[in-house]
């Protein structure tokens, strides 16, 4: 569904990621493994038109998206969930819920997949009058995760999500995304938590210094002993 | 004395909050001291004259016609002036700014000439300028009890549409955080747009408004205006609409209490003595939040 | 995202020509000092030219005394990368120091008292300028930018209004005529000619000490804020202090100027220090090229040159408006060209991306 073909972005004269290449299918978890600065959020911002794409191309659905703006890219329901969350910190949680259906399309969905929402996050309803910048860590990722269904995505692409939450928050989190991966929508998972990500996803890459130096099922990844020296910590 | 310079301070800061709202909303969202917003309000005043005095329209329509055409002129300044110069420095963009500010002060003078102008008693409903009330000892007349029924109608509906419309939520979230709105795919520079339009109707209400109650236009009304106007939304907190309200009728009483009771000399100065002393003492304003002041 | 695209390959299309530029000026910086010998040279002898009418005289007059403005400005915008929008507020409090020592100390013909004599208040208009720019400054610049562009302005403005309501000291919007010119020994600077000399050797010791600055530990430490704030205080190097010291130094020069200015015109009035002088001094540095001393004078010879022949060729209704060209050239100029006429090294262009409302990368 997502193809992303020999990617390279920079920073300015500073080339930050080279000649990534990456696929996720339909229904499929996938993961992006590897250290601080590998290049996995630049991937991933790239991806969803935040960053300008130096060369490569990127295809959805069909389609290619190399360089279009935010709008088509939501409109076709690829859907980045940004790392440190970035909600709308004065506005309710209702409000932030209703800005993430903003495309058209995901509009005229808006009141029933807000009650999908609630469902998989009761505790946003609870709250939908509170100003986002109120609520507790975990709160605020549901939150963001929730804004982002809102626009119908058909690829999830989530960055960093347990990043600053407690433990047990954490498995609440994963145990959310395969729900939401049951309900048909892909997605794609940027992690430092490499053990809990390739324990839940299907494929898994794994990033080095810019580039995709290792890639296949995530199983085999779990089981080879290069990653679990560098990654796992085993 | 008292209750009258409280009424005459109400009454100016009411326009000037209208004034203070554009600054506030354009920076919200764009993060930029638009100087021209100034010249706009002049616009707006010299468009109703147009309309009004030399046209024959009448004096409500005139005005209607000068928000909109107001509204078209924002658009067209971000259109041209500021959208190419997004990814620039910010100082590029503010330079345009003053660019765009000089640029429309002279076309101003070039078309309708340096001189002050009378707003046309002829072109304005002669009952607004007679006393509506009177009681203790203060004069209320017309034309102030309509600048108050506008303002607060004017605040009315901007509250509505940035508190119900979807492009009015879509304004204060892209204020809040602009990554996550290009990532919720709402269109920036639609927004933008909107923001402009917005801001330059009010404007221009507030011009037509000044005009009328002064009886004196001029090409360079815009800049005292817009520098008080500015400063009012510094005081409420730059970028907080609220805030820009409040700074607007905390300004124009201020400097009504001043003129009365310290210096007539000095009330122009006052706006500047209480934005000086706000950006020193409180620089996120009375309503503001704190951060991404300091350096 | 298209446009940061086309301009990476206009870049690489205007390479060989960078290139060539870059040769050409590497000579002229082998050649410095004949070309600039050379240029004085010529100052000198402009007046005795066929060319030194008594108006390009005084058109010279007024491009060298603008010279030095842009100069000064130049430091704070320029140097530090902050937008200094009350400028002329120096310049005004320059000329009102002059104006009211001279009157009070200096006979009619210019010499009675020590405190009245230019060369004394020079350097006393220059302090006293410097003395506000630190007392504006300090609590202001550890501002962001904009706020502190919005304090500069709003000081100017307040500048403008003590000098025309403070009527006991400054005889307000009358203003202050009788200033005495110059003197020096018994030889009184009279007439435009020797006022020509004077500002000649104002804009030569200005360069001079700007271009000292711009080589010194103190020019380094500004350039190194104005890349990169962040950066610059991680080096060590303390913000507030040289920020201060900039605004201080710019300040004084724009003080000196207005010294000059009141003992030259020898009448000054408030509404000469209106905000609009701040920026059309503000547009010469834009167009010649913010940061750079060359492009700096050069912006002040073109758009002095042109205001002065646009109020002769103007019919007399449009010489008003003719600051609207202005406007347009500092629209366009950040359009178009925003390193300006005579870029400096380093172009203020869109390097960085676009920022999010708390400053990550959009």
């Amino acid at each position: 569904m997502l193809r992303v073909e020999q990617l390279a972005v920079s920073y300015g004269i500073i080339p930050a990621v080279h000649d990534v290449s990456l696929t996720v299918n339909e229904k499929e978890i996938v993961s992006l493994i590897g250290a601080n600065g590998a290049g996995k959020t630049t991937t991933l911002n790239a991806i969803s038109g935040v960053l300008p794409i130096r060369s490569g191309r990127v295809f959805f659905d069909g389609q290619e998206l190399t360089g279009a703006g935010s709008h088509r890219i939501v409109e076709r329901g690829l859907i980045q969930i940004p790392e440190e969350r970035h909600l709308f910190p004065d506005m309710s949680v209702a409000e932030n819920l209703e800005m993430g259906a903003f495309s058209a399309e995901a509009r005229h969905l808006a009141r029933r997949t807000l009650a999908w929402v609630h469902e998989l996050f009761p505790r946003l309803h609870e709250r939908r009058s509170q100003l986002a910048g109120t609520l507790s860590g975990g709160e605020q990722q549901m939150l963001a995760i929730g804004r982002g269904l809102m626009a119908r995505p058909k690829l999830l692409m989530l960055d960093e999500p347990s990043l600053g939450l407690a433990p047990l928050i954490v498995d609440d989190l994963f145990r959310i995304m395969v729900e939401i991966n049951r309900s048909d929508v892909a997605i794609l998972l940027v992690e430092q938590n490499a053990a809990q990500a390739l324990e839940t996803s299907h494929r898994a890459y794994v990033m080095e210094n810019g580039r995709i130096t290792l890639a296949g099922e995530a199983q085999a990844l779990l089981e080879d002993e290069q990653v679990r020296a560098a990654y796992l910590g085993i | 004395m008292f209750l009258q310079q409280l009424i005459n301070g109400l009454t100016l800061g009411g326009v000037y909050a209208l004034i203070a709202v554009g600054y506030t909303m354009v920076y919200g969202v764009i993060q930029l001291i638009n100087f021209a917003h100034g010249e706009i309000y002049m616009f707006g005043a010299f468009l109703a004259y147009t309309f009004a005095g030399t046209l024959g329209v009448p004096f409500y329509l005139a005005m209607v016609l000068s928000m909109l055409c107001c509204a078209g002129l924002g658009m067209l300044i971000d259109l041209v002036a500021y959208r190419p110069l997004r990814l620039a420095p910010r100082l590029a963009a503010l330079i345009t700014a003053i660019g765009v500010s000089l640029f429309l002060q002279n076309l101003a003078r070039i078309l309708w000439g340096a001189q002050n102008k009378p707003f046309p008693h002829a072109a304005v409903p002669a009952y607004l300028h007679e006393t509506a009330l009177r009681f203790a000892g203060v004069t209320v007349s017309y034309l102030q009890l309509f600048m108050f029924a506008v303002t607060l109608a004017m605040m009315a509906s901007l509250h509505f549409i940035i508190t119900r419309t979807r492009y009015g939520k879509a304004m204060r979230a892209c204020a809040q955080d602009r990554v996550a709105a290009y990532l919720m795919g709402i269109d920036m520079d639609r927004i933008v747009t909107a923001t402009f339009a917005l801001g330059s109707a009010m404007g221009a209400v507030a011009g037509v408004l000044v005009g009328v109650y002064f009886n004196v236009i001029f090409p360079t009304m815009g800049y005292t205006a817009g520098v008080k106007a500015f400063a009012a939304a510094v005081l409420g907190g730059i970028g907080n609409v609220p805030g820009a309200m409040l700074g607007g009728l905390v300004l124009g009483i201020g400097e009504a209490f001043g003129a009365a009771y310290l210096s007539s000399l000095y009330s122009h100065g006052i706006a500047y003595a209480i934005m000086i002393l706000v950006i020193v003492l409180r620089p996120y304003g009375l309503l503001g939040k704190r951060e991404g002041v300091k350096s | 995202m298209q446009a940061e695209r086309l301009r990476g390959e206009e870049a690489r299309r205007l390479a060989p020509l960078r290139r060539g530029w870059a040769a050409l000026r590497a000579g002229q910086e082998r050649h410095r000092p004949a070309v600039l010998s050379l240029l004085v040279l010529a100052a000198c002898l402009l007046p005795w030219s066929p060319l030194g009418t008594p108006f390009v005289v005084h058109v010279a007059i007024l491009v060298m005394l603008y010279m030095v403005l842009a100069l000064g400005l130049n430091v704070v915008p320029g140097f530090t990368g902050l937008l200094d929008l009350g400028f002329v507020g120096f310049y005004g409090i320059g000329a009102y120091t002059a104006g009211l020592l001279t009157l009070r100390f200096a006979g009619a013909d210019g010499w009675t008292g020590w405190l009245g004599s230019f060369w004394v208040i020079l350097p006393l208009a220059a302090l006293h300028g410097a003395l506000w720019g630190v007392l504006l400054g300090a609590p202001t610049l550890r501002l962001t930018g904009d706020y502190f562009a919005i304090v500069t302005f709003g000081f100017s403005e307040l500048v403008v209004l003590i000098i025309t309501n403070e009527v006991w000291l400054t005889r307000g919007p009358m203003g202050l005529p009788g200033i005495a010119p110059p003197s020096l020994g018994g030889y009184v600077f009279g007439s435009n000619l020797s006022m020509y000399y004077l500002i000649l050797g104002m804009v030569c010791f200005t360069v001079l000490v700007m271009h000292r600055l711009a080589e010194s530990r103190l020019g380094r430490a500004w350039f190194a804020i104005r890349e990169d704030q962040v950066a610059a205080q991680t080096c060590g190097i303390n913000l507030l202090t040289y920020k201060v010291i900039a605004f201080a130094i710019s300040a004084a020069f724009g003080a000196m100027a207005g010294s000059f200015f009141a003992r030259w015109i020898q009448f000054i009035s408030p509404n000469m220090f209106k905000f609009w002088e701040s920026i059309f001094i503000l547009c010469m540095i834009v167009l010649g090229g913010m940061g750079g001393i060359v492009g700096t004078m050069l912006g002040a010879a073109l758009l002095i040159t042109l205001s002065e022949v646009l109020r002769v060729v103007l019919p007399p209704a449009l010489v008003g408006a003719r600051f609207l060209l202005f406007g347009l050239i500092l629209v366009l100029l950040m359009r178009y060209r925003p390193g300006g006429l005579v870029p400096s090294a380093q172009p203020p262009r869109g390097r960085r991306v676009a920022r999010g409302r708390r400053g990550e990368a959009l």
